[in-house]
């Protein structure tokens, strides 16, 4: 079972080019300089953009193919995405936003909060479902965005910046924490980050781009034994 | 104490002077409007015939603009905003052009197109027996041909200001562009929405020009309360100074009670 992204991405002047395999269980860091494409790659992923030539196939699912023209939108994809900060839904409560998903299905509330449960005891959020977003501090908003993303059961989490805005006394709280939330997804898990101690400390597999390029791709231990 | 009295030191007095002025220009004519307003005939002008269907008649056409509005406008504001298409362009020009154009030239085009010899008002006429001049439906047409812009404009600007991750996001998650847009968008620019909406509504109530060229001045039918008010400059001043005192009432009242309600403060919205 793989996650293949074999493709070419042009957004203006700009292009990602990319050939990476991932396995399924495997926690991913993509690392790079603002403007290396990293964004861009999880993007392509979960379908809010399409490849300009090249695939991306899922356990032999065609997401995505620029010679067929083939493309599944984000709605189909069962992709998680979990940006900086949360992104929650500023108009809604912990629960809602956490049950969106379902709804969205067209899933009763009351339906969906049953089987919210499991996931929000889980995730020790059962206290705070009734908060606004603006009254959570960064690491719960995390793990109410990281529980939406994984409460349709998504076959690939990608996870944006997920630890950047938060501030340093709680960081290294909050990346163990990460840690075991993440450990708790059997799927494919890929996070961008350019903090290279979150990289080392969360992924098995660390890959770097440069100006849309690989640059280095190799197990989290030979990266840290890497020459710089 | 001693804190804002340095602070007053330092404004320059030319400047104070200048917008006093200013102020004083927007002021004076709201004074000498209560200065000359005939309060003993009050209850007697307000309870006429005359003026209670202008009044009902503008409540009316105002909100059902106001809905109209809404319903056409958010959806253009949307596309505007999100979507890169040819002609996006053309397009607001177009909703600032009829915002900055006279009104009376908007009735005139409207009534050309509309009109029962118009480019559209013809086939209506022969086809379907419908006219539109001087209806009240022409009323709600004027009013929302010059009230729309208001609306997609503030809405768009808010919209533009909107992170599109949000949306990227609710998609991931499967929702639908139309779930999305109604359960994720709409409710994230509420104070934008509602702006956008009194603004359309106030420009409406105010609709003069085009309503009189388009929609005509019949009493009961399209006479609005801006109409019937000059219709009374000439006649019975008396009365166009109250209509006049009773549609700033109705407008400031609304425009409070939404300000506090719906538009936070300091929230993006009205500059209230």
């Amino acid at each position: 079972m793989t996650l293949d992204t074999r493709f070419t991405l042009s957004r203006g002047t700009f292009t990602l080019d990319v050939n990476l395999s991932f396995n399924e269980g495997e926690v991913v860091a993509i690392m790079g300089p603002n403007g290396s494409g990293k964004s861009t790659f999880l993007h392509a992923i979960a379908g809010l953009l399409p490849v300009t030539s090249g695939m991306v196939v899922l356990n032999g699912e065609t997401f995505d193919d620029a010679t067929t023209e083939a493309f599944l939108e984000p709605t189909q994809r069962n992709v998680g995405i979990v940006f900086q900060g949360g992104l929650l839904f500023e108009t809604m409560n912990v629960l809602e936003n956490i049950v969106f998903g379902l709804r969205a299905r067209k899933i009763k509330q009351s339906i969906a909060a049953a089987q919210a449960e499991p996931l929000i005891s889980q995730f020790g959020l059962s206290g705070l479902l009734e908060r606004q977003p603006r009254e959570l501090s960064g690491g719960q908003a995390q793990r109410v965005a990281i529980a939406r993303a994984l409460i349709t059961q998504p076959k690939v989490l990608l996870l944006d910046e997920p630890m950047s805005g938060l501030d340093t006394s709680t960081r290294q709280l909050v990346r163990e924490d990460f840690r075991e939330v993440l450990a708790s997804f059997a799927g494919y898990r890929i996070l961008v980050t350019h903090d290279v101690e979150d990289a080392l400390a969360i992924a098995d597999r660390i890959i770097e781009l440069d100006h849309g390029k690989v640059v280095w791709d190799g197990s989290t231990s030979d990266y840290r034994n890497k020459p710089r | 104490m001693s804190q804002v009295r340095r602070h007053r030191q330092k404004l320059p007095w030319q400047i104070i002077l200048i917008a006093s002025i200013a102020v004083a220009f927007f002021l004076s004519p709201f004074i000498g409007l209560l200065w000359r307003t005939p309060w003993s005939k009050f209850t007697d002008i307000v309870t006429r015939r005359e003026i209670r269907d202008a009044l009902w008649l503008s409540v009316q056409t105002s909100l059902i603009t106001s809905i109209v509005c809404f319903v056409f406008g958010v959806p253009l504001a949307w596309l505007l905003a999100r979507v890169d298409f040819r002609g996006r362009r053309f397009i607001r020009a177009l909703m600032t052009l009829s915002m900055v154009l006279p009104p009376v030239i908007g009735g005139i085009a409207l009534l050309f197109t509309f009109g029962r010899r118009g480019l559209i008002g013809q086939y209506l006429d022969s086809w379907f027996g419908i006219r539109l001049p001087f209806t009240t439906t022409a009323v709600v047409m004027a009013q929302c041909f010059v009230a729309m812009p208001f609306l997609v404009l503030t809405v768009e600007a808010a919209l533009r200001q909107l992170d599109t991750r949000f949306e990227d996001v609710a998609r991931t998650l499967g929702g639908s562009r139309w779930y999305v847009f109604c359960r994720v968008t709409l409710p994230s620019i509420k104070p934008s929405l509602f702006a956008g909406l009194v603004l359309a509504w106030a420009r409406a109530l105010g609709e003069f020009g085009a309503t009189i060229t388009f929609a005509g001045n019949l009493p009961g039918t399209t006479q609005t309360m801006p109409l019937a008010t000059y219709a009374a400059l000439d006649s019975n001043p008396e009365s166009a100074l109250i209509l006049s005192l009773l549609m700033i009432a109705i407008a400031f009242s609304i425009l409070i009670a939404l300000r506090d309600r719906w538009l936070g403060r300091t929230e993006q919205g009205l500059p209230l």
